[in-house]
Order: C-alpha cells, then structure tokens, then sequence
C-alpha cells in the first residue's frame, strides 16, 4: 500500500502564508504605500520640529497664506494647529481638519457600498492615493490629488521638496494602531492608590469604575459579528470595538520607589491609560510617570495636581491648592483695602507647601501684600498651648492683619479662639480643601472675618448638583460616605469611556486626550465642581475657586455671598 | 415561482433599492436655515465615524446663503472663497458687562454705542479658526491705520473660565494689537447672551463658527459668515459707512 505523503492541509497552508510574508518582508515595498525612504531619529526629529513646532530645518519660521490672504507665521501656521498631536484631525463648527497621517494619506480612500455591490473610486469622500508630488502640491498649492481646491482653512505653504519630505517622514511616523494596552479584544485601563488612601475610598473607587465598565461590556452590541457584514459606513465602528478591562494598582512605601513600581506594574499589563485613582497629597511621581511614557492619566482625586514643563497626557478636575492660593490673592488684589500682612499656617507636607509657596508667590508678584510663613512640623507635633502662643508671638511680632490656614479640622480647632479674640487680624481664610464646614469649628467672633475657599459646589447645593449620580449609585449599592471621591470616580468613568467609544478606528493615545478636551465641555454631570470647560491644551476642567463669606454660624438660614474667581 | 420569475423579482428589488440609495444620496439636505445645523452635525459625524479623506472647499453653505434672505435685509456673496454669506442687520444686544484685559468691567452697549466697531468671538486655545480669525483682524488693524481710520476692534473670548484678563494680554501681544484692538471676557452668562444676541451661540465653544461683525456709527451691522480677507472687512466697512455721508 502506497503511503500518502501528502502533509495535512493546516501545515501547508500556514507554510503557503510563511512563504508569502517573507516576499512581502523581503521586498522593497515592504514600507507600504508611503513614499518615503526610511527616515533616521535625526530628520524625523526635523519633521516633527516642522508639524509641531512650525520650525524649519534651517531654524527660520514656516511662512504660509491663511484663509482670507492673511500672511500667517510660526506657530500660527503649525500642522499640530489644526491636525493635532495625533494627526487625526478635529473639527470646529462645520470646519473641519482631515486626518493626514501616512497610512490614511497615501492609501487610495474607496468606498464600498455593500449594498449596490461594490465600491466607488472617485465622487465625493474617494480619493486616489497621494504620492509625494501630489502631497507637496496640495500643501503649497491648496489642490488636492483630485485638483480640487482644499478648504480655505487650510492655509498655503511655501515647502521645499527637502523640508516636504521631512514633513512627509514624520506623517509617515504616525498611526492609528499599535497603542499599548490594547489587544485585539481588550482594551486596558488602570486605576492608581497612593498609599495614604482609606480602604473605604478605595473600595468606593473600585466599585464605580467596574460597575462602570461591566455595563460597558454589557452593552456590546454584538460588535464582532456585525462587522462581518456591516454597511460601509460601520464597519471601523464595529471592527474597532473592544471590551474594556480595569487593573488596580496599589501603590506602597515612599514615593521616590513610585516611578519603579509603575514600571513594574505596567511591565505586568500595559495599559492604554490612567483612569481616576486617588493621591489625595501627592500625585506628581504618577504624573511624571505618565508624561514621560506618554500614557494618558485622566482625573484622579488629588488635591494637589501634578506640573511639568511638557503637560500633555494629565488630565486634572482642578489644579488644586495651588490654584486656592492664587485666588486669595486675586480677592485681595480687588479689594479696596487690602490687609498689609498675611501670616500663612500650613503642616510641612506636600501639599501644606505647595499652597504655601503659591500664595508666597503670589505676594512677590503683588507687592503691596507681605506674606509671612507658619509651617507647622508634623513630628514631633506641638502641644496646643504652645501652638496657640506661636501663633499670638508671629501675629504680633509681624503685625499680620490677615490668616491664612491651610490646615484640617483639628489644627483649626486648637487655634479658632486665639484668632476669634485677635483684633488686629480682620481676614481669615479657611480652605474646603481641608475643613468642609469651619461654621462648626469657628466662634461667631471669628466667623464675622472669615472667608471660605472653595472649588467645589457649595454644601447647600450639593445634593441637588449629584442627583444624577446618586440615582445611578443608589441601585449599584455604593457608598457615597465621601461624595467628592465617588462622584469623581462616576465622572471620570463616564468621560474616559465615552472618548474611547468615540475613538472608533482612530485607537490612539493622543486622538484620546484630543477627544476628552473636545467633548468635554458637553458633559451634563460635573461631579462636586460647578463648571467644566476644556479646550485643545487645556488640563485643568474647573479653572476657579469660590471665596464664600464673611461665613455666618451654623445656624444662621440665610447663606453668605459666593463669588466664583478665576485668577 | 418559477426560476426566472424569481430572478426577475430579485431584479427588480436590486434596481429598486439602488433608485432608494440614490435618492437618499442626493437628498438636498443644505436647502434652508433651520437645516444648516443638519449640515454641522453631518461632518461632525463625518470626522469621527466615517471619514479620513482631505476636506474639500464647500460650496454647499454658500448655495444655501440666500436661504437665510430676511425680505427687510439684503443678502449679497463676496466672491473671496472663504466667505459664505454677508448680512446687512440689525441686532437687539443686551445690557451686560465685560471685563477688558486691564480686568476693568465695561458696560458693552457703551462700548459699542454711537461708534463703528469691527468685532468677533475668539478664544485663545482655539487651534483652527481663531486663529486665521485673529490674523485677518491683525491685517484689518494694518489697513485701517494706513488709511488714516479709525475704528475700534473688539474681540470677545467665548472661554471666559480659560480666557483671564493676563491670558487675553499675552493673545493680543502675539498677535501685534494695538492701543485701538481690545480683547474682552465676562462672565460666563454674559458672555452667553451676548452670543445668542449675535446668533452666534452653538453650545459648546468646539462647535463655533468663523464671524465678522461691522457696525456703523447707527446700529446697522454687516455679518459676514465664513472667513473674510482683511481687504473684504475694510471694504465693507467703507461701503456701510460711506452710504451714511
């Protein structure tokens, strides 16, 4: 009997698939569509300078004609401008910036209608493939492959074929896929604890985020399945679907080992981004984490927001502290007479000198007002009558007129009597940052000059500002003991995951944040924070602070004024 | 049924449903005011579910112009590309107050009262119109001078929370404006109104649109839709105040 030699059909087939893509692999257009000889670091790092920066090789400022024949120059002529960091575009109103990078560019753009049984090579949203010359042409001369004028918004350079193919290295350079943290099923987010975080917080944290994405999950529309026999106009919407999967990462120890435990963390499961978490104190080693390895970090709870020279992938509710300081200083700056001296209160923590160091600077820039510090050591911790007696010695010795306390409710208690019966302090404040309500701490004497700084809704508006999520959080049985942490946790949940729905096939980092900053002044819910508003470069979604008072006792009915500052 | 009675209904349903495409296609959706927010939504959706394909000149809003024709005010095209409509108005403008970038609160009707001024909304991390917007206004402060006119320009953030008094300094700076170029803000409701007075508000500052406004010494204003050259500001400008001698 003959012996059948034939090998199984799965081997050759896969051998058939080897074979093909080591031609592919070995041939010379390996690189795709794109027209471009493989760039080194050097002339991609030129070709960025040129989109990001509207800097040519040869250090001199693009030049260009803008809409309207206005000569524009530099920065105001940057392809980031308009196609953004990612190169996927954007739109404003009915003006719209295509994506053009390289593999959307010199890929023909067909439509295929599945319907009519077939595709459509030319008409309105087809295109033939760019090559470098038709790319050149449309960038000086505003004619697209097809010879049809761009939009006047697109203004017309002056390239030469050198600096255009730098230009084109770096369109190359760019992609719609291949972010970390993303599978062909999943996409990966983390949620980040620094280690001063209450067990509750966290749970309640937790709790939110999942309930948050097993709905997500279980609303799948039966995507993949759908994209097998989509309409054309939905099949990167279904092709691009993706469940979402949350990791918790619990940092522990002292931060300068954060950076290496991250690391370690994100060795374990790359993720796309950062989603809320809590680092009530401290968050800038997770920011810098995140800024260097570009991975988007999107609205912890922290009081205290991280800073960088390059602030692209943080994403804050609010700057924090920081941002309080600066608001005394604008109330002040208002007043018809302001106090001479401020004797400034803080515990020595990050936080306590980030605030102090704001309002001290604060006080350099605005001369007319002296700002003298406080710090109180956190170990070992001084007896209240000797807190009391530095705190009378300080006023006195400086003749400070106004108080400012950065610190929490049992520091406030020790010292409320001494600043009641001072009457030469006429301004004391107080942040909500630390103490909700000083009515309850303060005695009437002291509560007449005290002014409240607050970046959250007002406690009396509260409830009725929370509705939404209490509705949702109420059924889901999660504890809403801290609803400033809670109700950041639902926002951020909801924000990140409708920017990700919207991403649709555009699966990238920078296209994320660019999502968030354009949907986000939509939201209808703005956890415990008046108002929300981002823009393209802008980080921080509430940008002011109420100062509230002179405050009234507790149980006074009518409220103290409010005035929302933005300094 | 037989075979070819079957294929000829199959047939007839595919050439029925390629008539239905075609209609749906070509459905005129840009025909009247109320639908150009159709028109907004349509690339809204085009950008981020469908499309990757160069953005070509429109002529669909500028076919659509004439539709927003009020029989008491005249309409007219500019033949510049980037301008879509010029309106000859008037506008009912509340009483609110600005904030300039000295931070002084400026009562608007005065600022505005019983002068001509060229005005629009800008904000100062707007990366796509604003920017040309702001441009073409640096050109319209060139002009003016060199013709020996006078004629105030006022910019109007529509991101009063970003947009301080410091920021709107640094915005001007950049962009060369003079003592008679003023960048104003306010309060977010102020700001608000003034916009929807204009019909200018869209909701969410993402969403604006590219507008010039000149006003003559009357309250008579010209909008102009779309991107203007500088040149077509300053001649509108001659044209509106030179029917007044």
């Amino acid at each position: 009997m003959a012996r059948n030699t034939r090998l199984p059909e799965w081997i050759t087939r896969r051998m058939k698939i080897f074979c093909l893509s080591l031609l592919v692999w070995l041939s010379p257009s390996y690189a795709g569509n794109a027209p471009a000889d493989s760039p080194n670091l050097a002339s991609l790092e030129l070709g960025k300078q040129i989109y990001r920066k509207g800097k040519l090789p040869n250090g001199q400022p693009l030049h260009a004609v803008g809409a309207g024949n206005a000569p524009i120059i530099g920065t105001q002529t940057t392809c980031i401008s308009c196609h953004r960091r990612s190169g996927l575009g954007a739109s404003e109103g009915v003006n719209r910036a295509p994506p053009i990078i390289g593999e959307i560019l010199f890929q023909a753009r067909t439509l295929a209608y599945r319907e009519l049984g077939g595709t459509r090579l030319s008409g309105k949203g087809a295109r033939p493939a760019y090559t470098e010359e038709s790319l050149l042409a449309a960038i000086n001369e505003g004619k697209d492959v097809t010879g049809r004028n761009l939009d006047p918004l697109m203004p017309r350079y002056a390239f030469s074929k050198a600096d255009a193919k730098l230009l084109i290295q770096y369109l190359n350079s760019l992609s719609m896929s291949g972010a970390a943290g993303i599978s062909d099923t999943t996409i990966h987010f983390a949620t980040v604890f620094t280690p001063d975080t209450l067990p509750a917080h966290k749970t309640t944290v937790e709790k939110i985020l999942q309930a948050f994405f097993r709905d997500y999950n279980a609303e799948t529309r039966n995507e993949k399945g759908r994209a097998k026999n989509a309409p054309w106009h939905k099949t990167r919407q279904y092709t691009s679907y993706r469940q979402l999967d949350l990791r918790t990462w619990n940092l522990e120890g002292p931060a300068e080992t954060w950076n290496s435990q991250l690391k370690k963390l994100y060795g374990q499961q790359p993720v796309f981004a950062v989603i809320n978490g809590i680092g009530h104190a401290y968050w800038q080693p997770i920011h810098d984490y995140c800024e260097t390895n570009e991975i988007p970090c999107l609205f912890p709870t922290t009081d205290l927001a991280g800073q960088s020279a390059e602030h692209y992938y943080s994403m804050y509710f609010s700057e924090g502290v920081n941002l309080e300081a600066r608001a005394i200083a604008a109330h002040l700056g208002a007043e018809s007479e302001p106090p001479k001296t401020i004797l400034q209160l803080y515990r020595r923590n990050a936080k306590g000198q980030a605030a102090a160091a704001s309002l001290s600077q604060q006080s350099v820039n605005n001369r007319k007002i002296n700002v003298i510090d406080l710090a109180l050591d956190n170990n070992p911790a001084l007896d209240n009558a000797s807190l009391r007696e530095k705190v009378r010695e300080k006023i006195s010795h400086y003749k400070a007129d106004a108080v400012v306390l950065w610190l929490d409710t049992a520091d406030m208690k020790n010292i409320s009597d001494e600043l009641g019966s001072n009457a030469q302090i006429q301004f004391i404040f107080v942040s909500s940052t630390y103490t909700r309500s000083p009515e309850n701490l303060l005695p009437p004497t002291a509560l007449a000059k005290t002014y409240l700084l607050s970046r959250f809704v007002p406690e009396n508006n509260l409830d009725a500002h929370l509705r939404r999520f209490t509705t949702w959080a109420k059924p889901r049985d999660i504890d809403l003991a801290d609803e400033r942490v809670a109700a950041n946790a639902y926002f951020a949940a909801m924000i990140v995951t409708s920017a990700t729905r919207s991403l649709r096939a555009y699966l990238t980092r920078d296209y994320l944040i660019e999502r968030i900053e354009h949907m986000l002044e939509r939201a209808v819910f703005h956890s415990v924070f008046p108002e929300f508003t981002l823009g393209p470069g802008q980080r921080f979604a509430s940008k002011g602070s109420y100062i509230i008072g002179p405050l009234k006792p507790a149980d006074t009915k009518s409220t103290p004024p409010a005035q929302w500052i933005i300094p | 049924m037989d075979a070819p009675k079957l294929l000829l209904k199959i047939y007839n349903l595919y050439l029925l449903q390629l008539v239905l495409s075609v209609c749906l296609v070509s459905y005129p959706i840009y025909s009247n005011a109320s639908q150009e927010h159709h028109h907004h939504e349509l690339h809204y959706n085009e950008i981020h579910y469908a499309s990757n394909e160069i953005h070509y000149a429109s002529n669909e809003i500028a076919s659509s112009a004439g539709s927003h024709e009020d029989p008491e005010h005249h309409n007219h095209h500019v033949t510049n590309n980037g301008v879509t409509q010029v309106l000859h108005t008037t506008y009912s403008l509340p009483e609110i107050y600005l904030t300039s970038m000295s931070n002084k609160r400026t009562d608007f009707l005065r600022l505005i009262n019983k002068q001509p001024v060229i005005l629009n909304f800008i904000f100062t991390t707007c990366t796509a119109i604003c920017p040309v917007l702001t441009a073409t206004f640096s050109q319209v402060q060139e002009q003016l001078s060199a013709a020996k006119l006078s004629v105030p320009l006022i910019s109007i953030t529509i991101d009063p929370e970003q947009d301080t008094p410091a920021r709107l300094t640094e915005y001007a700076n950049k962009f060369g404006a003079g003592p008679n170029w003023q960048f104003y803000t306010g309060d977010k409701a102020s700001i608000i109104t003034l916009q929807k007075a204009f019909d200018a508000y869209r909701g969410n500052k993402m969403n604006h649109i590219p507008l010039t406004f000149v006003k003559t010494s009357t309250n008579e204003w010209i909008r102009i839709d779309g991107f203007a050259s500088a040149t077509d500001i300053v001649k509108e400008y001659i044209k509106i105040s030179g029917k007044k001698k």
